[in-house]
């Protein structure tokens, strides 16, 4: 379908002037929420059109169709056309030309959806209504589990005047247990949930489903008994799931090269240290280390082939995240970093898989090394300020004392300025995994993003009790 | 070479042929709703103007009930709605009975004035980046060390009609005009922390000096964040902002209230109905049938009328909201209160239209003149915990008010647990302030929040 679309799209290109990008989007998301023994939610949400972009007198317009014929496409052009010429004179930096990329040709597709495909929607809806049944029976104390199921199958295809004519497919995943817990009247609850980009045979590998069934049901039970900390600060591992938050939100997009130019924190650092010699810090359109990163595609929403940008090198700070016109600002390549959510929405800078590269140590050295301090896992939420500021809810803290792992803890945030954070790094594991594929990134619009990384000693300020 | 047009008679006319299409595809009962949408508008970035931006687009939803079995989907082309009626038949096939599935009944139409404005409505690019234009040079002339990251003015116009085949046949037409900007303020090596600003309106007439007022607000809020020291830990009192009363204190309460929440056991605001749950100074009212206000409606994501209900009165929880399903399934006498909440691409689920909180009489100046060192929230990022009620998170752009001093801080976490916080509200200010042009919310002090300094 794809292809097919390519082709008209290629051929209404042909017959513009100017620069002009055109960028169809087919997604179709299937999703079924089981909760409590019943069906809560079974959709197919289907959502297709073209993009139009375009470059005219030295700023952009932006518009697009539901309808993929040419003539609607034809009429999107001329609305984004009269729309950059009706704001082109408020543009106070105007853009003259785009600098040349590697921009993509040809079919890119993803041949585990075909896989997907095959498996029935009753075989998902099942899968659904077994594994909250399991996650219920795991112990009286669950009063309530829900599971959910959901899959994006995308098509695009992006060309443009200047070169990029390719079209793609892509399938994400994700799949979601919760539990909930109680106890004389106190409820606790907690989630699992994983992501990726990819089949069911990446989705499920190893035990998965059984683990995240287990661990919910024996995290919400164990919260129910779990003591609040004392707040203040302290020495911390985080587990690649936390340490996945912090290089996404504190770090990766306070060096979004736009973001950048509006003054973040990153602004004016290339070169400088900002984090100690163990922290090598990258973002990548490709799955680096283990497979099926859900953030993965193989050419950005601008036609330009994606590539891995080391960000921070050995503490170093050495690259920022482009689209072609912060590259052509900072006088740099492009890093295949423009990405759109719908074909609505217009190609912004965005983070794909982000990821600390992993080091030599083990966990196990890491807790003995440790007299005093916290493992925290299992991300619930976190945010970050243009100062690098962060804060993130943990769901699964636990004590360590005297180099051993105690019992857990609950209601943990951990907050720090990102850079100050990465200058305490004293330790970084060689185990490494991808955590946040079931995540989704806001600005403004959404995107499939994955983060991850080893574990990490550090020191940072938790939020807790005073008395 | 013309657009299309799009009106709510003709969607209601697509919606009928859908309904009726499904009908004889099998369907027990089925719901067909579409929204329109057309807009135009302009982005900054970086301090610029960005894009110009020309959109429209309908998207239409279906449920479907077939032997009491649930089936959902949604298209934006009304060419493949054959496929998209298939969808939802197929899921229904798959999914398991439940004997609450239906649809609610036609009630008698309310008329709500001023949800649609012509002038806004034929707003073009020209106007909207005039008025961007305007907005950008009036935050640097108030300081030009403030930041704009990104922002946008728009203005545009929007249909949802709504055919079922239990009789429920609506539709409405409404305008927006909005502005928003997002950034911070920049002073030498330091950056402040991030500030939102917004306001929005039904008509275009009288929208300068709403971006005015924006620009003063985004100001204010970025360079009031520059320059922050260290702030205090101890256990204590706290101010919120109008904007976290909204978000941390009413949003999280409203939400507690959600009865598919409630139902699963995921709610400690069960059985809590006619008990007191907050301080006597909390009355929360929901009317979403104030004329020419932007959260107003004339009907929910059902077609049921929209009603204005007591929610909290003086601390005592007075009503919950439903859509069809949920009062049905709580058994509720009335049946649906017009709380159906949602979009053409999602299920109704339920919420609360337009939440106005009372006012207290303390004067803010009198909250401000405290004797114990009081942490001001302007702004809540943190994580809170709808089924414990636990919350903890980072104050951004705070103050801390001690020996009659104001000075911004940083690196300041507080946590608690939200039932204690509801319930240690001391003091509401007379003094109110409109949350992006929407619904005002006045200042709340509260005692017994834990407040970590680092």
């Amino acid at each position: 379908m794809a292809a097919e679309i390519r082709k008209l799209l290629k051929q209404v290109v042909d017959q513009q002037t100017g620069f002009v990008e055109l960028r169809y989007s087919g997604k179709t998301s299937r999703s079924v929420v089981v909760e409590k023994g019943k069906v809560e939610a079974a959709s197919v949400k289907r959502r297709c059109g073209v993009g139009v972009r375009v470059l005219e007198q030295g700023t952009w317009g932006f518009s697009s169709t539901g309808a993929t014929d040419e003539a609607s496409i034809t009429r999107a052009i001329k609305r984004a056309k009269d729309a950059a010429r009706a704001s082109a004179g408020q543009r106070q930096a105007s853009i003259s030309t785009l600098p040349p990329a590697a921009l993509a040709q040809g079919d890119f597709d993803d041949p585990s959806a075909v896989e997907v495909d095959a498996i029935s929607l009753d075989e998902k809806l099942d899968l659904a209504r077994i594994t909250e049944e399991r996650t219920r029976a795991e112990s009286p104390r669950i009063t309530s589990a829900s599971c959910a199921y959901s899959e994006i199958d995308e098509r695009k295809a992006i060309v443009t005047s200047d070169g990029a004519d390719t079209s793609f497919r892509i399938l994400r995943p994700e799949f979601r247990v919760q539990a909930v817990a109680e106890s004389k009247g106190i409820l606790s609850v907690a989630n699992e949930s994983i992501g990726v980009t990819g089949n069911w045979d990446c989705l499920f590998r190893g035990d998965r489903k059984s683990k995240m069934v287990s661990d919910a049901a024996k995290f919400a039970i164990d919260l129910l008994e779990a003591e609040k900390p004392a707040g203040g600060r302290a020495t911390v591992i985080l587990a690649p799931s936390i340490v996945g938050l912090l290089v996404h939100e504190a770090i990766g997009h306070t060096v979004e090269a736009d973001f950048v130019q509006s003054g973040s924190v990153a602004q004016g650092k290339i070169g400088q240290r900002v984090g100690s010699d163990l922290v090598t810090l990258c973002d990548s359109g490709f799955s680096e280390y283990a497979g099926g990163a859900g953030g993965t595609m193989p050419i950005d929403d601008e036609g330009v082939y994606t590539k891995r940008a080391t960000i921070i090198d050995k503490g170093i700070l050495t690259s920022y995240l482009h689209n072609r016109e912060s590259a052509a600002h900072f006088g740099v390549e492009p890093t295949g970093n423009a990405r759109a959510w719908d074909f609505c929405d217009q190609p912004i800078i965005r983070m794909r898989n982000t990821y600390l590269e992993p080091g030599d140590s083990t966990l196990d050295q890491m807790i003995a090394g440790m007299q005093d301090g916290y493992l925290l896992d299992g991300p619930k939420n976190g945010q970050a300020d243009a100062t690098g500021e962060f804060m993130f809810a943990v769901q699964n803290a636990w004590r360590i004392k005297n180099g051993k792992r105690g019992p857990l803890v609950k209601g943990v945030t951990l907050s720090g300025v990102a850079f100050d954070v990465m200058q305490t790094v004293d330790a970084v594991s060689s185990e490494f995994r991808w955590e946040l594929g079931s995540g989704y990134c806001g600005k403004g619009q959404p995107a499939k993003v994955d983060a991850g990384g080893p574990y990490v000693r550090c020191q940072v300020l938790l939020g807790g009790t005073q008395e | 070479m013309t657009d299309p047009i799009v009106s709510p008679e003709n969607l209601l006319d697509q919606c009928d042929e859908t309904r009726d299409m499904a009908l004889k595809m099998g369907a027990d009962e089925v719901e067909v709703i579409a929204a329109w949408g057309t807009s135009q508008s302009v982005e900054f970035e970086k301090n610029d103007l960005q894009l110009a931006i020309s959109d429209d687009e309908t998207v239409y939803g279906v449920r479907i009930i077939k032997d009491k079995r649930l089936g959902f989907a949604s298209t934006n082309d009304f060419s493949s709605m054959k496929d998209t009626l298939r969808d939802a038949l197929s899921l229904a096939a798959a999914s398991l009975p439940d004997e609450l599935h239906g649809l609610p009944a036609p009630q008698p139409r309310i008329q709500v004035d001023g949800l649609f404005h012509a002038d806004a409505a034929e707003v073009g690019v020209k106007e909207v980046t005039d008025l961007g234009g305007k907005l950008l040079a009036q935050v640097k002339a108030i300081d030009p060390r403030v930041s704009i990251d990104s922002g946008s003015v728009g203005a545009g116009r929007g249909a949802r009609a709504i055919s079922s085949s239990t009789g429920v046949r609506c539709h409405t037409l409404g305008s927006h005009v909005s502005c928003y900007l997002f950034g911070m303020a920049v002073e030498g090596d330091d950056v402040g922390s991030f500030a939102v600003a917004g306001n929005g309106a039904r008509m275009f007439a009288g929208f300068e000096d709403k971006i005015d007022l924006c620009a003063r607000d985004f100001c204010a809020k970025t360079l009031g964040a520059l320059r922050p020291g260290k702030g205090k830990s101890y256990k204590g009192e706290v101010l919120f902002t109008p904007e976290a009363t909204s978000s941390l204190i009413v949003g999280n309460l409203l939400g507690m209230l959600n009865p598919a929440s409630i139902r699963k056991g995921k709610s400690p605001m069960a059985d809590k109905l006619h008990e007191v749950v907050a301080a006597s100074l909390i009355t929360l009212i929901d009317d979403p049938t104030v004329p020419g206000e932007l959260d107003s409606s004339e009907f929910d994501r059902e077609g049921q009328p929209r009603r204005k209900q007591t929610i909290m009165e003086n601390g005592k929880l007075l009503s919950l909201p439903y859509n069809h399903y949920e009062a049905v399934a709580a058994h509720v006498s009335g049946g649906t209160t017009g709380q159906a909440a949602g979009g053409a691409e999602s299920l109704p689920g339920v919420s609360f239209g337009r939440v106005q909180m009372s006012a207290g009489t303390d004067s803010l100046e009198d909250l401000l003149n405290t004797t114990s060192p009081t942490i001001i929230v302007t702004r809540f990022s943190g994580s809170t915990n709808g089924v414990t009620g636990e919350f903890s998170g980072v104050v951004k752009a705070g103050f801390l008010v001690e020996g009659g001093e104001k000075r911004p801080i940083t690196e300041v976490l507080i946590s608690g647990n939200l039932l204690d916080l509801f319930r240690d509200i001391d003091a509401v200010s007379v003094e109110t302030e409109s949350i992006f042009g929407r619904v005002a919310y006045p200042w709340v002090r509260a005692h017994g929040v834990s407040v970590t300094a680092g």
